[in-house]
């Protein structure tokens, strides 16, 4: 029979005590949630692509909303506010509670996780906010049309997608700053070495950027997917892990 | 240029730091408090509200491109133009006949003029016939419209007419389509197989013909390649 040790116990408990902490206390988070995805449908007011087409004794022009803008912000959200974690002020937050480093991480991670859910939640459904405000201020008598997610399974499908996703931008984020709290000189070289890189294969033809898009954006198979953004986002969040760990030797 | 693409990035940066950054845990407890978290109730309450809402709208449901081409009978007519070659013309459905003309016409040599059909080109096909006499027939075919599905109710049909001997073709009117789509977001479509249709390449139907009857004594002249002969 599988027992918790004493010692494993008050890890948990810890756990739970500083995710509820984070909870009450990162408020912010959820304030820059609310305004990027309010900026996010700002920006989709206007449409968020529109298509013309040309056919015998026809002119057709389709205007397209959705709340693809409002996702992809929030992803960036994700990241940033992943980033902002692993400052100095916020890890030291954490030692106000009977703590270590790995329950200090593994509380951060599962708060991580918390907000990605919650935003990936709010980003589905602040598409049908921007789409009834697009309805209600532009009354034009232009045909509506309407593509919606085929049935209740498909639509957690795309929860469950866009929750991963932003929680895989989330361990980048988290990876990237404690790079830099490692090391300051990663803010101006982690840029530098990824954007150039990419600058560099692409010039030999290979386009780092499009086959990320292909491998986690364009992978349809969902069992697929969520074994992809599970990995990728476990191995991020091991090495900022690493990291963190040589953090604390350092200082 | 590339300064407007990353605005909405130092925006969203702003944002981040101007609300999630506050490190002190005085200014945090005064300046946002349990304010952060009565917003996001507050947001999420209205979201719930606009879902709903959004379900009343009165909108014109879409169906995937490959249903609308099978509603549209272009999989039972894969070779549209190959019928108007072999003057089959029968074998098309009724619906697709958009207007007839019959023209009254009394001399031995036709002339047929369609000055501007090079842009969106109206393909016109002539057959001679022993079943008429004094008169000619035209008929406008085309398969029915759909964009994202949904089918378009206006027609259009080019303008006739015969003047001394001249049988003119002109476009008329074109049709202004004018559509607002609301669309579902790509995480829906990533797993669903309809993403590659994302931007709506989806435009059904619209190929278009006219076929022409006159009768067979007729010469029927014109400049190059503006009518195909049919030979039934």
């Amino acid at each position: 029979m599988w027992t918790m040790s004493l010692t494993e116990v008050q890890t948990v408990d810890v756990v739970k005590k500083q995710i509820g902490y984070k909870w009450r206390a990162y408020t912010g988070v959820f304030m820059s949630l609310v305004i990027i995805q309010l900026l996010g449908v700002l920006f989709s007011l206007n449409g968020s692509g529109s298509g013309g087409y040309g056919r015998t004794g026809y002119d057709i022009m389709v205007q397209y909303f959705s709340g693809d803008i409002i996702i992809v912000f929030t992803i960036f959200w994700g990241f940033l506010t992943a980033l902002l974690f692993t400052t100095r002020a916020y890890r030291e937050d954490d030692f106000s509670f009977i703590t270590n480093r790995t329950s200090s991480t593994i509380s951060t991670i599962l708060f991580l996780f918390v907000i990605s859910v919650i935003g990936g939640f709010t980003s589905l459904l602040s598409g049908y906010l921007l789409k009834v405000l697009t309805y209600i201020l532009f009354p034009e008598g232009k045909t509506l049309l309407i593509s919606n997610p085929e049935g209740p399974g498909v639509w957690i499908m795309g929860l469950v997608s866009v929750v991963l996703i932003i929680f895989m931008f989330s361990s980048i984020g988290y990876l990237a700053g404690m790079m830099i709290q490692w090391n300051k000189l990663f803010l101006i070289l982690l840029p530098v070495l990824l954007f150039g890189s990419m600058t560099w294969l692409a010039q030999s033809g290979v386009m780092v950027g499009e086959y990320f898009y292909q491998f986690y954006f364009q992978e349809k198979n969902f069992i697929l997917y969520v074994m992809k953004t599970i990995v990728s986002t476990t191995g991020l969040y091991t090495f900022a892990a690493f990291i963190s760990n040589h953090l604390e030797v350092k200082k | 240029m590339i300064l407007v693409l990353f605005i909405p990035i130092l925006l969203m940066t702003a944002v981040v730091l101007m609300f999630t950054f506050n490190p002190g845990k005085k200014k945090r407890a005064g300046l946002q408090g349990k304010a952060g978290l009565w917003m996001l109730y507050g947001y999420t309450f209205i979201l719930l509200l606009s879902a709903a809402a959004y379900l009343l709208l009165p909108m014109e449901g879409v169906t995937s491109a490959s249903e609308a081409e099978a509603n549209h009978g272009e999989e039972q007519f894969p070779y549209f133009y190959d019928i108007f070659h072999t003057g089959n013309i029968e074998e098309l459905p009724d619906e697709w006949v958009v207007k007839q003309w019959t023209l009254n016409f009394d001399r031995d040599e036709l002339v047929l003029e369609a000055p501007e059909n090079d842009i969106n080109v109206v393909n016109i096909f002539v057959e001679k016939t022993s079943d008429l006499e004094g008169t000619i027939e035209a008929t406008f075919y085309q398969t029915p419209v759909s964009v994202n599905g949904h089918s378009v109710e206006k027609q259009y049909h080019p303008s006739i007419q015969v003047q001394e001997g001249t049988l003119e073709i002109y476009p008329s009117n074109i049709v202004q389509l004018r559509y607002r789509m609301f669309q579902t977001e790509f995480p829906f479509e990533q797993f669903t197989g309809d993403k590659d249709q994302r931007w709506g390449q989806s435009v059904t139907g619209s190929d278009s013909a006219l076929y022409i009857k006159v009768p067979e004594h007729i010469q029927v002249r014109s400049s190059p390649n503006t009518f195909n002969m049919v030979t039934p």
